[in-house]
C-alpha cells in the first residue's frame, strides 16, 4: 500500500491505472492520427447495390437481412443458447413466497403499466413489421415487446403472466424460427434472387422480420421472467 | 478535428473507466456493470470511427445525398444481442454462485470456491 | 461452400432435434455427424481438384461473407469430426437432452470457425462458441465450475470488446471486412492505427487462443469442467483464436511478435504444468504450453511453417482429448498425483495414457514427432530454435512427472464400456501418423527421420526421464501460485499483455 496523507491506495490499483491509461493514451492517438481508406470500400457498394431490391429502403436491413444472413443466423443461435442457459438452469430453488410480496408495492405503478403495456407491444410489433422500410428490424421489435411484456408482468403479477405464455409451446416456436433462418441461409446461398424477390402480398423478407422479432420476443419474456421468479436477497 | 473524433476518444475514455472499475471494484454486479459499460461503449466506439461528418442515415433510395456505412451499424446490431446474452448469463451464474456463498465479494467467493475444491478431491 | 452450409447444418439440426425430442438425441447426433463427415469429405475432394480457394457465401461476391478451404481449414475441420466420433461414443447417451444440444452446438461454431475467412464472421462464431463453452463448463452446477465459467465470461467477453475496437480501426484504414479484399486495400499502408488495431484484434484473439498473459482463464476451465468439455475445450476450442491468428498474419506481418509470444508461452506452460498437481490441471498448462509451439509455427512466416503450425494444432487435439479422456475415464482427474498409489486404474486408460504421452513427447513414430521437426527445420531464428529444445525439455518433465505414477504405480483394473473407447482412440491417435505421411509426402519424411533430427529429439525424453528420477521429490514440494489466475489479475496480466504487443509490433 502507498500512504499519502489520509489516503492509502494499493500498489496494484496505482499499476492499473497506470496500464489502463496508457492503453487509452494509444487508443485516443490512434483515432486521432488515423487515416480512412478511399479506395475499395465495401460500404459503398452496399449503398449502392442495397437499393436495388424493390422494396428495401433501409440499406442497414440490407446488410444483415440477405448479404450478411450468415452473421445474422450465429447471432439468433448466440441469443438461443442464452435462453437456453437459463432454461437449463430454471429448476433453482427459489427462495421466494411470490404471493406474499409482490413484484410492486404501489397501486400507482400498476395501474399505469396496465394501460401503458398494449401500446409499447404494438409498438414493438410494428417496428418488427417494418424493418425493411425504415429504422427498427426485428431485434429492435422483439427487445421492445418483450419488455413491454414485462410491464404487463408488473401490472397483473408475475405468476399470472408466468402462466398464459406457457413455455414448451414458446420453446417450440423459437426453434421452428431457427430452422426457418437456417433453411433461408441456405437457400439464399444458391438462390438468392428467388428468394429476396417480392412476392405479391408478403415477401420472404417480412417473414424473416416477424420471426426474428418473435424469437427475440420469446427469449427476452423468457429471460426477464426468470429474473423475476428468482429474485431474492443476499 | 472533426465532431466524431471527440465523441470517439470520449467513448475510449469511458472503455478505460469500465475496465478500471471491472478490475478495481471487489463486488460482483459492479464488475458485471462494469463489463456492461466496457461493452457498449465499443459499440459506440464502433459506429463513430466510420463517420464521416454530414452523414445521413441510409434509408429511402434518395440519391445525390451522402449516407453513412451501413455495414458497421449493421455489425452493431449483432453485438448489442450478443453483450445482452453475455449479461443474461453473467447474471445468472452471479445469481448461483450467491445463492451458494451469500456474499458479493468475488476475494471471498474465490477462497470459498478454492477450499470446496480442495475439500471435495481429497 | 456447400460443405460448410452442410456441415453447419448438420450440427445445428442434431443440436436443435436432441433438444426437443429428447429419446432420440443420440440418434440425432449420430446423424450430424455423419451430415459433417459428408460435408468435410465435400471439401477435401473439392481441396483435392483446385487447391487453397476463397468463396463468398452466397453469390454476392464482394458483398457476401468471405470462406476459405485451405489446409488448416482442412485439419482443423477434419478435428472437430474426429473429436465428435471419439467423445460421442465415450457418452454413448448418458447425458440429458440439453448437453447434447450444447455439445452440437459447440462443434457446429468451431466447424464454422474452421471455414470462416471474414473478420466480423470471426468475432461472430468465436462468441458463439464462449457461449456454449460456458454453458458447458458450468453444466454440472458444482461451484467451482460455475466460478470457472463466470471468470472465462466476463475474461472473454472484454477480450471480444477489445477486437471490436481493433476490427473498428482495421476497417477505417481497410474498408473491407473479408481478408482476401484487406490484404489488396493494405498493400504499402503502414500506420499506427493500423498497428493499434491489429494489436488489439490479437490480444482479443490471444484470450481465446491460450497465449499466455492473455488466457489465465484456461486453467481453471479445462481442469474444473467435466470430461468430455475438458477434452473438446483444450481440443477444439482453443484453436479457434489460434485460426484467428493464422488468418490474420495472411494480410500483416506478425512475425516478430509471434516469435516472441510463443517462446514465452511454451516456456510459462511448461513451468506452471511442472509445479502442478493434479492431472487434469497438468494437462490444461500443457496446453497452453503447446500452443507455443503453434505460435512459433505461425511465426516463422513461411507457408511450410504454417502448415506444420495447422499439423501441430491437429496432432495435439488428439492427443490431448485422448489424455483427458484416459484420465477422466478412471476418474483420477482431480486427485493429487502424489497419492496415486491406492487407485486401481484401467488398463485402457493405461494404454491411452501411454500413447497420448508418447505423443506428446515427440518420440517417432508418433504424431508429433513429424509436426515438431517440420517446425524446427523452418524456424529461422537461433533463439527460437533454441527456446523449442527447452519447451520440449519442459514438457517431457511433466508428461512424465503426471504419467509415470499412473502408469506404473497404481493397479490395473478391467474395463467397462465406456473403456473401450479411450483404447479404440488410443489405437485411432497411434495411427495418426500415416496423415503426416500422406500429406508430406515420402521425401520430406525421409528428412524429418533423418538422424540429425533422430539425436535431438530423442535425447530430450531421456535427458528429462533422468532429471526427473533424480529431482522427483524436490519436484513434488512445489507449488503453483494461485494468485496469476484470480480474474483481477488475468484482467491485469491481459492489458499488459496488450502493451507488451504493442511495443513489438511499433519497434518491429
Amino acid at each position: 500500500m502507498i500512504s499519502m496523507g489520509r489516503y492509502s491506495v494499493s500498489l496494484k490499483a496505482v499499476y492499473v491505472v497506470l496500464v489502463i491509461a496508457l492503453f487509452g493514451g494509444l487508443t485516443i492517438g490512434a483515432i486521432v492520427t488515423g487515416g480512412r481508406a478511399e479506395v475499395s470500400r465495401v460500404g459503398s457498394l452496399y449503398l449502392e447495390k442495397g437499393f436495388e431490391f424493390p422494396n428495401i429502403e433501409n440499406a442497414v436491413f440490407g446488410v444483415y437481412g440477405m448479404y450478411r444472413f450468415y452473421d445474422t443466423l450465429f447471432e439468433l443461435l448466440i441469443f438461443a443458447t442464452a435462453v437456453l442457459g437459463i432454461t437449463i438452469f430454471s429448476d433453482l430453488e427459489s427462495s421466494l413466497d411470490s404471493e406474499k410480496s409482490g413484484l410492486v408495492e404501489s397501486h400507482v405503478v400498476s395501474a399505469s403499466a396496465s394501460f401503458l403495456y398494449p401500446a409499447i407491444a404494438v409498438f414493438g410489433i410494428y417496428l418488427a413489421f417494418s424493418a425493411h422500410q425504415g429504422p427498427g428490424g426485428g431485434f429492435a421489435g422483439g427487445v421492445i415487446g418483450g419488455t413491454g411484456i414485462l410491464l404487463l408482468a408488473l401490472a397483473r403479477g408475475a405468476e399470472e403472466t408466468g402462466r398464459k405464455f406457457r413455455e414448451d409451446s414458446m420453446k417450440r416456436v423459437e426453434y421452428l424460427v431457427l430452422f426457418i433462418a437456417l433453411l433461408i441461409v441456405v437457400l439464399g446461398a444458391f438462390y438468392p434472387d428467388t428468394i429476396y424477390r417480392n412476392l405479391p402480398g408478403i415477401s420472404v423478407i417480412t417473414v424473416v422480420n416477424i420471426s426474428i422479432g418473435l424469437k427475440v420476443f420469446i427469449g427476452t419474456w423468457a429471460i426477464l421472467h426468470f429474473f423475476v421468479k428468482h429474485r431474492g436477497e443476499v | 478535428m472533426s465532431a466524431n473524433l471527440i465523441v470517439s476518444a470520449i467513448s475510449i475514455v469511458i472503455v478505460c473507466v469500465g475496465v478500471i472499475g471491472l478490475i478495481l471494484k471487489r463486488n460482483l454486479l459492479l464488475k458485471l456493470l462494469s463489463l456492461n459499460i466496457v461493452n457498449t461503449a465499443t459499440i459506440l466506439f464502433f459506429v463513430l470511427i466510420v463517420y464521416k461528418p454530414g452523414d445521413r442515415a441510409p434509408i429511402g433510395p434518395v440519391t445525390g445525398v451522402q449516407f453513412a456505412d451501413p455495414l458497421p451499424q449493421a455489425l452493431v446490431l449483432t453485438s448489442i444481442v450478443i453483450n445482452f446474452g453475455v449479461l443474461a448469463l453473467s447474471l445468472l451464474f452471479t445469481m448461483v454462485l450467491v445463492k451458494r456463498y451469500h456474499t458479493l465479494d468475488l476475494r471471498k467467493i474465490e477462497g470459498f470456491v478454492k477450499r470446496e475444491f480442495e475439500e471435495e478431491k481429497s | 461452400m456447400i460443405a460448410l452450409l452442410l456441415g453447419v447444418g448438420a450440427y445445428l439440426s442434431g443440436g436443435i432435434l436432441s433438444l426437443l425430442f429428447t429419446r432420440h438425441r443420440y440418434r440425432f447426433s449420430l446423424l450430424s455427424w455423419v451430415g459433417a463427415l459428408t460435408g468435410i469429405s465435400l471439401a477435401v475432394s473439392g481441396f483435392l481438384d483446385s487447391g487453397s480457394v476463397v468463396r463468398t457465401l452466397g453469390r454476392w461476391g464482394i458483398l457476401g461473407i468471405e470462406i476459405k478451404i485451405d489446409e488448416t481449414t482442412l485439419l482443423f475441420a477434419g478435428l472437430v469430426v474426429i473429436l465428435n466420433f471419439f467423445t460421442l461414443i465415450y457418452i454413448r447417451g448418458s447425458k440429458k437432452g440439453s448437453f447434447y444440444c450444447l455439445y452440437n452446438f459447440l462443434l457446429a461454431s468451431t466447424f464454422s470457425i474452421a471455414f470462416s475467412h471474414d473478420l466480423f464472421n470471426l468475432y461472430v462464431t468465436i462468441e458463439f462458441m464462449s457461449l456454449v463453452s460456458i454453458l458447458l463448463i458450468g453444466y454440472e452446477r458444482k461451484a467451482y465450475q460455475i466460478y470457472a465459467g463466470a471468470k472465462y465470461l466476463i475474461i472473454s467477453s472484454l477480450a471480444m470488446s477489445l477486437y471490436l475496437i481493433g476490427l473498428g480501426f482495421v476497417y477505417r484504414v481497410g474498408g473491407n471486412l473479408g481478408i482476401r479484399e484487406l490484404a489488396r486495400s493494405l498493400e504499402g499502408i503502414e500506420e499506427f492505427s493500423l498497428s493499434l488495431g491489429l494489436g488489439l484484434m490479437v490480444a482479443g484473439l490471444a484470450v481465446k487462443g491460450g497465449i499466455f498473459l492473455f488466457s489465465m482463464w484456461l486453467p481453471d476451465a479445462h481442469s474444473y469442467s467435466a470430461t468430455v468439455v475438458s477434452a473438446l475445450l483444450s481440443g477444439m476450442a482453443v484453436k479457434s483464436g489460434l485460426i484467428g491468428i493464422i488468418r490474420l498474419s495472411e494480410f500483416v506481418d506478425l512475425c516478430q511478435l509471434l516469435l516472441v509470444l510463443g517462446a514465452l508461452t511454451g516456456i510459462a506452460g511448461g513451468v506452471f504444468a511442472l509445479v502442478s498437481h493434479r492431472p487434469k490441471k497438468i494437462l490444461a498448462h500443457s496446453t497452453i504450453s503447446q500452443v507455443g509451439y503453434i505460435l512459433l509455427g505461425i511465426g516463422t512466416g513461411t507457408p511450410a511453417g504454417i502448415l506444420a503450425a495447422s499439423l501441430h494444432l491437429f496432432f495435439h487435439g488428439l492427443f490431448k482429448a485422448l489424455l483427458f479422456l484416459s484420465v477422466g475415464a478412471a476418474g483420477i482427474g482431480g486427485n493429487d498425483i502424489e497419492g496415486v498409489k491406492e487407485l486401481s486404474v484401467p488398463w485402457t486408460s493405461k494404454v491411452g495414457l501411454l500413447v497420448g504421452s508418447v505423443s506428446i513427447m515427440a518420440i517417432p513414430p508418433f504424431n508429433k514427432y513429424f509436426s515438431k521437426t517440420l517446425l524446427a527445420e523452418h524456424v529461422n531464428q537461433e533463439w527460437a530454435w533454441f527456446s523449442m529444445l527447452v519447451i520440449g525439455l519442459g514438457t517431457a518433465l511433466y508428461t512424465l512427472k503426471l504419467s509415470w505414477p499412473l502408469i506404473v504405480e497404481t493397479r490395473t483394473n478391467g474395463a467397462d464400456g465406456r473403456d473401450i473407447a479411450v483404447a479404440a482412440f488410443a489405437l485411432a491417435v497411434g495411427l495418426s501418423s500415416f496423415l503426416a505421411w500422406v500429406i508430406l509426402g515420402n521425401a520430406e519424411m525421409a528428412k524429418l527421420l533423418s538422424w540429425h533430427h533422430l539425436y535431438v529429439y530423442l535425447a530430450i525424453p531421456i535427458v528429462g526421464g533422468l532429471v526427473l528420477l533424480g529431482f522427483r521429490k524436490n519436484l513434488n514440494r512445489l507449488t503453483a501460485p494461485y494468485f496469476p489466475f484470480s480474474l483481477e489479475n488475468s484482467l491485469v496480466s491481459l492489458f499488459t499483455g496488450f502493451l507488451v504487443i504493442e511495443l513489438v509490433l511499433i519497434v518491429f
